[in-house]
């Protein structure tokens, strides 16, 4: 009977432990997820930089015309974060600037995105963002 | 019953069941006390798990939910004859409680907007959801001259109607009928605005900090809509001791407590969080509350330009 008492309170200690161990487990994922997260957006903020500060090293994106998008190509930042950025023509001297940021793992499968977007205005052969609410938070 | 001489005796003693019970009864001692602490950490565990994804969430929507605000000033330049006051998408900041516009979508005009009606092009439309009427507020891009920076404003319409249109290259478009404080505004406002340039969508809302059941909550509404305040975080340590379980914090550009709310660069988040149900502690022979406190900041991205 002892035996048997044991083998159970060791069958109840045994599943308590797992779950435990699950509880954790779930709880680290979490936290990461929340640092990929971050990482994701600071690299779709860093895509947004690069394009208003190195306008003039992407010809291409003068010549777009009014509604047409031009795509960069992907740029690492740092370890395994990337980003992308589009540039689509609004007016003669509007542009809106999407970058979307990936945090990606060792096999390249994506672990968080971010999308966010800069609308700005050509202004004496460069590009700055609007005075006023350029910044944006996209879906 | 006498006991056959010969004949073996089968069970046991009485001293042997007695010896067998105590036996029993010690090692069910043991695996109930063990069972028991196991239990009790593995419950403080889950709770702890459990405020923390509570803390790091509240943390992470509200960051969402603040960092596109900012702010409106129609320059002189702009000549649409509104005040150059800068207007704050923070209608209402306080310790406990903030409302503002929630940016909700944005849009490009695919036809020459009136005073009646501005029509957004359905295929570029970026949101995260359609516009509704009498709910959302537009703010409408007015460049004014193209070769000028300093002349560029935005200007505020309600919206009072949404209907399925189409652009002037016959592109589905969404059209918003449009009304305006001010009639000479909204034809100066509309004769100024280029074709194909943004428009932004506007929700308010509010995040406060609340009792209800006798907890203590962080909840959010749309103040648009008329909604009444649901719990979004929670539970959150009671306003006491002076502690609370959320604090906001409004800091200028010098980090300092702004002034006016259009004077806001950053906020401050300060989420102070309890477990949902007391936990023993393996140590303590009383049940206890857990709490974790967790402070970050947002800087408002609309609001960094003068």
């Amino acid at each position: 009977m002892a035996l048997a008492v044991v083998l159970l309170a060791l069958i109840v200690v045994g599943a308590l432990v797992a779950m435990a161990f699950q509880a954790g487990n779930v709880e680290q994922r979490n936290g990461r997820n929340t640092l990929y997260a971050a990482q994701a957006l600071e690299a779709a903020e860093a895509g947004v930089a690069v394009v208003l500060g190195d306008w003039e090293a992407f010809p291409q994106l003068g010549g777009l015309d009014i509604d047409q998008t031009a795509a960069l190509p992907t740029t690492a930042v740092g370890g395994r974060a990337t980003f992308q950025a589009t540039v689509l023509r609004l007016t003669d001297g509007l542009y809106l600037i999407r970058s979307q940021g990936t945090r990606t793992d060792a096999a390249g499968s994506v672990l968080a995105q971010r999308l966010i977007g800069t609308l700005a205005r050509a202004e004496g052969g460069v590009v700055v963002p609007l005075m006023q609410r350029s910044w944006l938070q996209l879906y | 019953m006498p006991l056959t001489p010969g004949v073996a005796r089968r069970g046991f003693s009485l001293v042997e069941l007695m010896v067998g019970l105590v036996c029993a009864v010690a090692v069910s001692g043991v695996a109930y006390r063990l069972l028991l602490v196991n239990q009790r950490v593995a419950r403080v565990q889950a709770e702890r798990a459990g405020l923390q994804d509570n803390v790091r969430a509240g943390a992470l929507i509200v960051a969402s939910e603040l960092r596109e605000l900012g702010f409106d000033s129609v320059p002189e330049a702009a000549g649409l004859g509104l005040p150059a006051t800068p207007t704050s998408d923070i209608l209402i900041g306080e310790p406990g409680r903030i409302r503002y516009r929630a940016p909700r979508g944005l849009g490009f005009t695919c036809a020459a907007p009136t005073t009646a009606q501005v029509v957004l092009r359905t295929a570029t439309w970026l949101g995260q959801r359609v516009p509704v009427a009498q709910v959302d507020s537009l703010a409408l891009f007015v460049e004014g001259d193209p070769g000028l920076s300093s002349d560029d404003s935005w200007v505020r319409a309600g919206i009072t109607g949404v209907s399925a249109g189409s652009c002037a290259d016959g592109a589905p478009a969404i059209t918003l009928a449009t009304s305006w404080e001010a009639a000479a505004v909204a034809a100066a406002a509309v004769a100024r605005a280029v074709t194909g340039g943004p428009a932004r969508l506007f929700e308010i809302m509010e995040l406060q900090y609340y009792r209800q059941a006798g907890a203590s909550w962080l909840g959010l509404r749309s103040v648009s809509r008329g909604e009444v305040i649901q719990p979004l975080i929670g539970p959150l340590a009671d306003s006491s001791g002076g502690r609370r379980g959320f604090t906001l914090g409004y800091l200028d550009r010098a980090d300092d407590p702004a002034a006016a709310m259009s004077a806001v660069r950053t906020v401050t988040i300060g989420l102070r969080g309890v477990t949902a149900e007391p936990g023993y502690s393996v140590h303590l022979h009383r049940p206890t509350v857990d709490t974790l406190v967790l402070t970050t900041r947002v800087a408002l991205r609309n609001m960094m330009r003068p």
